[in-house]
């Protein structure tokens, strides 16, 4: 091989390498390789450049509102009437499933509070209300609500297995009364879920009819 | 990716990646962990699978499909891999079942060979939709090659354990993935950019 064919196949190399190289997990040899020419051929440094730029490009963040909190409670439900044994042993550990679910509340209100800081300018005041069960509902169009108290000895693995069976999410955690606000899916039969509910022991209480925020 | 034979996981046994240590806790089926862990891949997963499934109502499902084998295969993890290269390689076989499922529910889509000329897109790079647009023209094995280098940020070995693949594949697809992308690159020089039509 001569001496130009030699230099061609080391920048073919690198050429191959240099995605490893931008994205640093390149080690040893190769990443010797490839800093040897990217500081020696021209053709590898441009490359180097556009690469580091599409990586820049592709790790910009996208908006993801996803809502960690009721997508894990599925899960958990889903683990749990999976018949996993195991899942009987989280079961009982009720107390760290309800750290699992401050945790993830507050990390949610957090960003929240965050989000509506920047949007309104200024710290957000929250003036105190009198909650009562059947107190009506902030706006949210299209959104129908409803409010229960669960009865006493109620575990949190037995909460949530009951509200995944109706299809229903938590949208505001529990008061100090232990008032909890629920929301409907779309396309769910609401009547049939509230006078299930009612039928429910482990439900002490439920607003009927539910309330209703849209138009 | 498959799971070899080998030490599994032990609970008493002292682990020093954090990430390690946390599926080392799921193992012993630690609710917290499991949370903390989820915490974490969630947002991850869902823009690596967002890369590839349209809708986000498939990409929650295959989530959390993701995160139930993670729970239930928790035990017999080998601790010689990172957690994110088993996790996303099982996010990786998921998502291929729900293209195959989304394939067979809707038409081929048409995509163009040429996306614009560079000139023409530059302005468009700014809010990344020419960019995204030049990602779905490739396979999706290119695309799972591209987006583990350059959004995870994995090595080459570790896109091949993800993508059950020797090394040479990965290599040759990053090489097909940049060639499609070539025209994307170019714009991505500023001299280029400068240049003109």
């Amino acid at each position: 091989m001569t001496n130009d064919e030699s230099r061609r196949d080391l920048e073919r190399r690198a050429l191959e390498l240099l995605p490893w190289y931008v994205n640093g997990t390149l080690e040893g040899g190769d990443r010797e390789l490839v800093s040897r020419q990217v500081l020696g051929s021209l053709t590898c440094r441009k490359e180097f450049e556009r690469l580091r730029r599409l990586q820049q490009l592709i790790q910009r963040d996208d908006a993801e509102a996803a809502a960690t909190g009721r997508a894990f409670e599925r899960l958990m439900a889903r683990i749990e009437s999976s018949g996993d044994s195991s899942a009987s042993r989280v079961r009982d550990s009720g107390q760290a499933y309800a750290w699992t679910r401050l945790t993830l509340a507050a990390s949610v209100a957090a960003a929240v509070s965050v989000l509506l800081w920047w949007s309104a300018g200024a710290p957000p005041t929250t003036p105190r209300t009198y909650e009562t069960l059947t107190r009506s509902q902030p706006a949210d169009p299209g959104a129908t609500r409803l409010r229960v108290v669960f009865a006493p000895g109620v575990t949190e693995s037995e909460r949530v297995e009951l509200l995944a069976s109706l299809s229903l999410t938590i949208v505001e955690p529990p008061t100090d009364d232990g008032v909890v606000t629920l929301l409907f899916t779309d396309g769910t039969d609401q009547a049939a879920i509230v006078a299930a509910l009612k039928r429910d022991p482990r439900i002490a209480f439920v607003t009927s009819p539910p309330v209703s925020d849209g138009p | 990716m498959k799971l070899r034979s080998g030490p599994r996981v032990d609970p008493q046994a002292p682990v020093c990646d954090p990430e390690a240590a946390l599926v080392v806790r799921v193992a012993a089926r630690e609710q917290a962990a499991f949370a903390e862990l989820y915490g974490i891949y969630r947002r991850r997963l869902a823009r690596f699978l967002g890369r590839f499934l349209a809708s986000p109502d498939t990409i929650d499902e295959v989530i959390n499909d993701v995160m139930f084998v993670v729970w239930q295969n928790a035990p017999g993890f080998e601790l010689r891999s990172k957690v994110s290269t088993w996790i996303f390689g099982i996010a990786w076989r998921k998502a291929l079942k729900a293209l195959e499922r989304q394939k067979r529910g809707t038409a081929p889509q048409e995509l163009p060979e040429q996306i614009g000329k560079p000139d023409e897109a530059a302005s468009a790079l700014e809010n990344r939709e020419w960019l995204n647009r030049g990602l779905d023209r490739l396979a999706p094995d290119q695309r799972l090659v591209v987006e583990l280098t350059f959004f995870v940020g994995c090595s080459y070995q570790e896109i091949a354990e993800i993508a059950d693949c020797p090394v040479n594949t990965v290599k040759t697809r990053m090489f097909h993935a940049r060639h499609r992308l070539r025209d994307i690159l170019v714009s991505l020089d500023p001299v280029e950019r400068g240049k003109g039509p």
